[in-house]
């Protein structure tokens, strides 16, 4: 089966910006996918080239083995059968939430366009809209209908801008995980992207982090997290401390050293640094004392930010039992055997 | 929450709102009131030239005037939109300079265009008699059509008119989010498909903004119709005055002009239903596309050719007439005229702004059907003849004058005289009720983009609507504001019948000049005060451009 | 009783002006007032001569006749205005009806302006005759075959003739001059006569006429002399070529004489000062500037003993409709509706 979606070494340039840089990767039948990274970081221009609204300057995009960028060659937009979600949504505000819907399917007869619109309208679960216009719905219920005009002239890839961007915290989670199961239900292949790590696990099979136009890394949220492959990747995803170690010659050890005595296969000598994310520590009374910077309580733990003899900080869950105020000791010990390594 | 006694003592921000309220109202009945006067002629009795009118010359004039609407309708939108298409989303050869010199056509009167074009077209013109002479042709022998027409007036009226269009709907597609466009087309919506169906309808406000200044200029136009004799129903409320000597028949037509204005006004506000505008975010703006080969070179060729068309051929004429005649026209008297001229129109357009801010954004603030109605009918007058409005503001004011006199009279025996008639107050007065129309929808325009919950996000963290009207609402509003200004300057610049009416004793304009020298039919004489007339219009276009320009930069 | 009045209006148009940073506030002592549908320069030279002769102030203010008019009655009793002069009796008579002027005579006016060519009751007097005339094209119209106004409607004259729009008052008063002379039957056969005999639908002004017939395309227009004496006197070529391929000739000779109509002038009934008034109009009809209006616009004068300029010289003498022209405004309105039946556009 080939690849619902293919880019082989794609350049994005404006003027003499290249903004993004021999990008490839592909995405199969059914995946949802995932562009990660910082604002900047060429994830937008990205997807826009995918979508057709930028021209890329090396490399190619293919769509079910059919080509649809190179440098010389541009399939516009309308014929790529690529369906988008915009940032801001973009519902047409002079038409009815119907008519938005049925704007994509000019190629069904007014009673298919009907039924069409009253299926996608009924899998966001707004069967009732469609006469309003998109200004009398909510926020959140704008996003879904945005999706279903996006999915209603059934695209062979969606692409997701920033999707969650425009709603709160709570909308948010709850319709990341609705919205992929939807997607998985509907058997669309779909490509988000996004700077929230958290969206990204939420929704994505397979993410791409990237950074300064070029990928870093690709793989599952797990691969990503659990070994990151760069110290960019180690920083952005999760809250862990890129903590670093400078073996002392002489005197007594740092309170790093007696908690990394715990760890095995440590580098012997030289500087390096060591992923210190917060789970690998926990509150231990016989353990190595921390200052006390900040208390976060999180529900059902606290996180501490604790600082070292040399100022870096370092990030700890502990149980609501465990109280300190900000200047106060919390002694810590390592639970993870294994760290990730940078020299 | 605090619950306000019954009676006792308002909540001082209902005091304010009340104020605003009045005030609105207050200022809009006041500037409404020339349209009022005419528009209560339709409650006087007929006279039995009604019948007359009804049985020969009605059917002919509502025909006209139907098909020279229709007819500069079809023009300004298409000039208009297409031309701020290609300049707000496409990169062509000459753009920069194409996107203001687009706007060159209004600094240009509707009549003096038609005079020039009559000079060289005519069968006497040189056009004609060159052919006449290269293929020894006499009358009769060819087909050339005749400029003096019905067509011949559409022609002329859209292609001054057309830049009103231009100038908002250039402005709206500009500000245009960028990605409902490319939600379009990302829908399988090709490019055409997008303009028609996603682009024009969300710059419809604007549009109709514009085309609704065009076609009540359209309404108003005497001077061309006249020249080019079509009798629409303009020129038939002046055969009813002035021929048959009937100032109430006269103000009656112009009444029925009024209705039907209204009728036609309503009714594009009903259509717009419940549909709304506002720009659905400002973070994508569009890109302009470049284009290439064949496209761009149309794109930049029909721009070029409505500059020349509207602009360069009439200003070349009007060069040519000047340089046999200037000697004779730069007296001493010039100087004068330009200063009136510039001066009046300085503080006109000025004025219209204010009271256009004070209105829009009251009628925004404070929404209601009473003012809203009284702000509607205030802007009317821009569809009235400059003379009727004239006569609208001659009758109020001489009998306010009056009766203060006969007041002052009784009181302190001494008289009054007049004390507004005849003065330059009364004439600034008539510029405004003509006017502010067109300074009003452009700031209208301006603010239906501005979302309302920039408003709410102000006052609630306790801004004034005052505040709210300076810090967010004047920044955001500095395109429209400039568009309005300039729209009325040029307006007054070129206005006639008022100033020829009202103005005060031995005070003369640029217009008024060339209007008494061109209907003497010394064509010549009157091409410098006209050509001064262009180029101190062609200023502020320069400058507004200039800023607009500034102004898209920084937000990019 | 104007005690409060000059005071307070000059105050007025002080601040006015001073909004306009133009401080130009003069304060003279004796000032005239005139609201005149002549063009400024078709009036403001007499009236500075008038100013230099006497020291008398006179403000202008020009416009049409009819706005002037309303201007006039809006205003009231308290109108500025001394003077009125409009281009044509029709204004006149109306003013004289409305009662915005003031009957006033002077043994030099009765003697300067003959009794046909001013009201009857003594509220105005011409000033300068304008004569409607026929002009045809030199190489096509053989002038013999010219008579009257009246022969224009006959069918030889088919696509031949040309005239601007009915909405014009000088076509108005030729056909009121018609309606006084043949009446209106006779005056509407004669119309539908004539509007059929069109080349074109009427457009333009008379000078528009005058270089349609220059251009082949009709033989005869109907046009005020003056237009045909600016063009021939004209700075601009075109204009002097076109001219000279043109004839003028003068109708009804042979009968009542050539149609002429007026501009005129009378003293308001505001007016403060009419006696000043009286001596500007009489100032107006006397035998320098009577000469003034037919050097400077080929108007003829009110009265035959006054010398012509050299171009009317060249152009003869003729007889002109001797009718009242009072009675030529009371019949403008019957002459419009007759026009508009014709359909004359």
């Amino acid at each position: 089966m080939p690849d619902r979606l293919k880019l082989d070494n794609v350049q994005v340039q404006y003027g003499d910006v290249v903004a993004v840089r021999d990008v490839s990767l592909s995405l199969q039948t059914g995946d949802i996918g995932c562009l990660l990274g910082p604002s900047g970081c060429g994830k937008t221009s990205l997807l826009r080239a995918i979508a057709g609204f930028e021209t890329i300057t090396a490399g190619t995009i293919s769509v079910e083995n059919k080509l649809m960028a190179t440098d010389a060659v541009n399939t516009p937009a309308e014929h790529r059968n690529i369906g988008m979600m915009f940032q801001d949504f973009a519902l047409f505000p002079h038409l009815t939430i119907a008519r938005n819907i049925a704007f994509g399917l000019r190629h069904l007869t007014s009673a298919g366009q009907r039924e069409r619109i009253r299926d996608m309208l009924a899998l966001v679960g707004l069967p009732d809209v469609g006469a309003k216009f998109p200004h009398e719905v909510s926020g959140g219920q704008q996003q879904r209908i945005a999706l279903a005009r996006a999915l209603a002239p059934k695209p062979q890839l969606l692409l997701l801008d920033e999707p969650f961007s425009g709603l709160d915290e709570e909308q948010r989670t709850n319709l990341a995980s609705e919205i992929r199961l939807l997607l998985k239900t509907q058997h669309v292949t779909a490509l988000l992207v996004t700077h929230d790590q958290h969206e990204a696990f939420e929704m994505a099979d397979h993410i791409t982090l990237m950074n300064e136009g070029q990928v870093v890394q690709a793989g599952t949220g797990e691969s990503l997290y659990q070994a990151p492959a760069s110290p960019f990747a180690a920083r952005f995803i999760g809250e862990g401390s890129l903590t670093k170690v400078t073996p002392s010659a002489d005197g007594p050890p740092s309170a790093l050293q007696l908690i990394l005595n715990a760890a095995s296969q440590l580098p012997a000598s030289a500087a390096y640094q060591v992923l210190l994310r917060p789970e690998h520590l926990v509150y231990d009374p016989a353990g190595v004392p921390l200052t006390t910077i900040q208390r976060h309580y999180r529900g059902s733990h606290y996180l501490y930010e604790l600082s070292l003899d040399d100022g870096q900080i370092v990030k700890c869950i502990a149980e609501l039992t465990v109280e300190r105020e900000p200047g106060q000791p919390l002694p810590v010990r390592l639970t993870e055997k294994e760290l990730i390594v940078f020299r | 929450m605090e619950i306000a006694p019954a009676s006792a003592q308002l909540h001082p921000s209902r005091w304010h709102g009340m104020a605003w309220r009045a005030g609105l109202i207050l200022t809009a009945l006041t500037v409404a009131l020339p349209v009022l006067v005419i528009g209560s002629s339709l409650f006087t009795p007929y006279s039995a030239t009604w019948a007359h009118i009804l049985d020969t010359v009605l059917v002919d004039y509502l025909l006209n005037s139907l098909a020279l609407m229709l007819g500069v309708g079809i023009g300004t939108l298409l000039l208009g939109v297409v031309t701020a298409w290609l300049c707000a989303t496409c990169e062509f050869t000459g753009r920069k300079f194409l996107s203001w010199a687009l706007l060159l056509p209004m600094a240009l009167p509707a009549y003096i265009i038609a005079y020039t074009y009559t000079g060289m077209l005519d069968f006497s013109g040189p056009v004609q008699s060159s052919l006449r002479s290269w293929f020894n042709w006499g009358y009769g022998d060819y087909y050339f059509p005749e400029i003096r027409s019905l067509g011949g007036a559409i022609c002329m009226l859209s292609l001054v008119l057309y830049p009103y269009i231009y100038l908002i709907a250039r402005v709206a597609f500009t500000h245009q989010s960028g990605a409902a466009l490319e939600a379009a087309r990302s829908l399988g919506a090709g490019r055409w498909r997008t303009f028609f169906q996603v682009a024009l309808p969300m710059a419809r406000p604007a549009i109709v903004a514009g085309l609704s200044l065009a076609l009540m200029e359209t309404l108003a136009d005497y001077g061309t119709v006249d020249y080019f004799g079509v009798s629409t129903f303009t020129t038939g409320i002046f055969r009813t005055w002035y021929g048959l000597g009937e100032l109430n028949t006269a103000a009656q037509l112009a009444g029925f002009l009024l209705l039907f204005v209204f009728i036609l006004m309503a009714v594009e506000r009903a259509s717009r239903n419940r549909m709304q505008f506002h720009t659905t975010s400002t973070r994508s703006k569009i890109r302009r596309a470049p284009l290439h080969g064949p496209s761009a070179a149309l794109a930049t060729g029909f721009c070029v050719l409505i500059v020349t068309l509207g602009f360069l051929l009439p200003a070349l004429q009007l060069l040519s007439w000047a340089s046999t005649s200037w000697r004779t026209a730069l007296d001493g008297q010039f100087l004068h005229l330009l200063w009136n001229s510039l001066s009046l129109a300085l503080i006109a357009s000025l004025i219209c702004l204010l009271l256009a801010l004070f209105l829009g954004y009251g009628k925004r603030r404070y929404p209601g059907a009473t003012q809203t109605g009284a702000v509607r009918i205030a802007a009317m007058g821009y569809a009235v003849p400059g003379t009727v409005i004239a006569v609208g503001v001659l009758i109020p004011f001489g009998a306010l004058d009056n009766q203060l006199d006969a007041l002052s009279q009784t009181l302190f025996g001494v008289s009054t005289g007049l004390l507004l008639s005849g003065t330059l107050v009364a004439l600034i007065f008539a510029y405004v009720v003509r006017f502010l129309s067109v300074s009003l929808q452009t700031v209208e325009s301006g603010l239906s983009r501005i979302k309302p919950s920039l408003d709410e996000a102000a006052r609630s963290m306790g801004s004034s609507n005052e505040r709210v009207l300076r810090d967010i609402h004047l920044p955001l509003l500095r395109g429209s504001l400039l568009t309005a200004l300039l729209l009325v300057f040029v307006d007054v610049l070129k206005e006639l019948p008022t100033t020829l009416i009202l103005r005060p004793f031995n005070f003369n304009t640029l217009a008024v000049r060339t209007f008494e020298l061109a209907s003497d039919e010394r064509l010549a004489d009157a091409a410098l005060p006209a050509l001064a007339i262009v180029i101190i219009g062609l200023l502020p276009v320069i400058l507004l451009m200039r800023n607009l320009d500034k102004g898209a930069a920084s937000h990019a | 009783m104007k005690v409060l009045y000059p005071a307070v209006r000059s105050a007025i148009q002080t601040l006015t002006y001073a909004l306009l940073l133009a401080a130009t506030a003069p304060v003279i002592a004796q000032e005239l007032n005139v609201y005149s549908a002549r063009q400024e320069a078709l009036i403001k030279p007499l009236l500075d001569e008038f100013s230099a002769e006497t020291g008398i102030t006179v403000n202008l203010v020009t416009g049409k006749g009819d706005a002037l008019l309303t201007r006039l009655q809006a205003e009231g009793r308290n109108s500025p205005a001394d003077i009125l002069i409009t281009s044509d009796a029709g204004r006149l008579v109306r003013a004289e009806q409305a009662g915005v002027l003031l009957a006033k005579t002077s043994p030099e006016l009765e003697a300067a302006v003959p009794a046909h060519l001013r009201s009857p009751q003594h509220y105005w007097y011409g000033l300068s005759v304008r004569a409607r005339a026929l002009v045809y094209n030199l190489a096509n119209v053989n002038p013999d075959t010219l008579s009257t106004y009246e022969a224009l409607a006959q069918p030889q004259w088919r696509g031949r003739i040309c005239v601007r729009s009915s909405s014009n008052i000088y076509n108005q008063s030729l056909v009121a001059s018609m309606l006084a002379a043949q009446g209106p039957a006779k005056t509407a056969v004669w119309l539908d006569g004539l509007v059929a005999n069109f080349a074109r639908p009427p457009q333009g002004g008379d000078r528009d006429q005058i270089k349609a017939v220059a251009a082949g395309l009709c033989d005869v227009a109907i046009v005020n002399s003056y237009y045909l004496g600016g063009m021939i006197t004209s700075k601009n070529e075109a204009e002097r070529a076109a001219a000279s391929k043109v004839g003028i000739f003068w109708p009804n000779q042979d009968d009542r004489g050539t149609h002429v109509n007026i501009s005129g002038a009378g003293v308001t009934a505001a007016s403060g000062q009419p006696e000043l008034a009286v001596q500007l109009i009489t100032f107006l009809t006397r035998d320098t500037s009577q000469q003034w209006y037919a050097e400077t616009n080929n108007e003829f004068p009110v009265r035959g003993n006054v010398p012509v300029s050299e171009l009317l010289a060249t152009w003869g003498t003729f007889n002109a409709d001797p009718i009242d022209v009072s009675e030529l405004g009371k019949l403008n309105a019957q002459a419009v509706m007759a026009m508009d039946r014709a359909r004359w556009k």
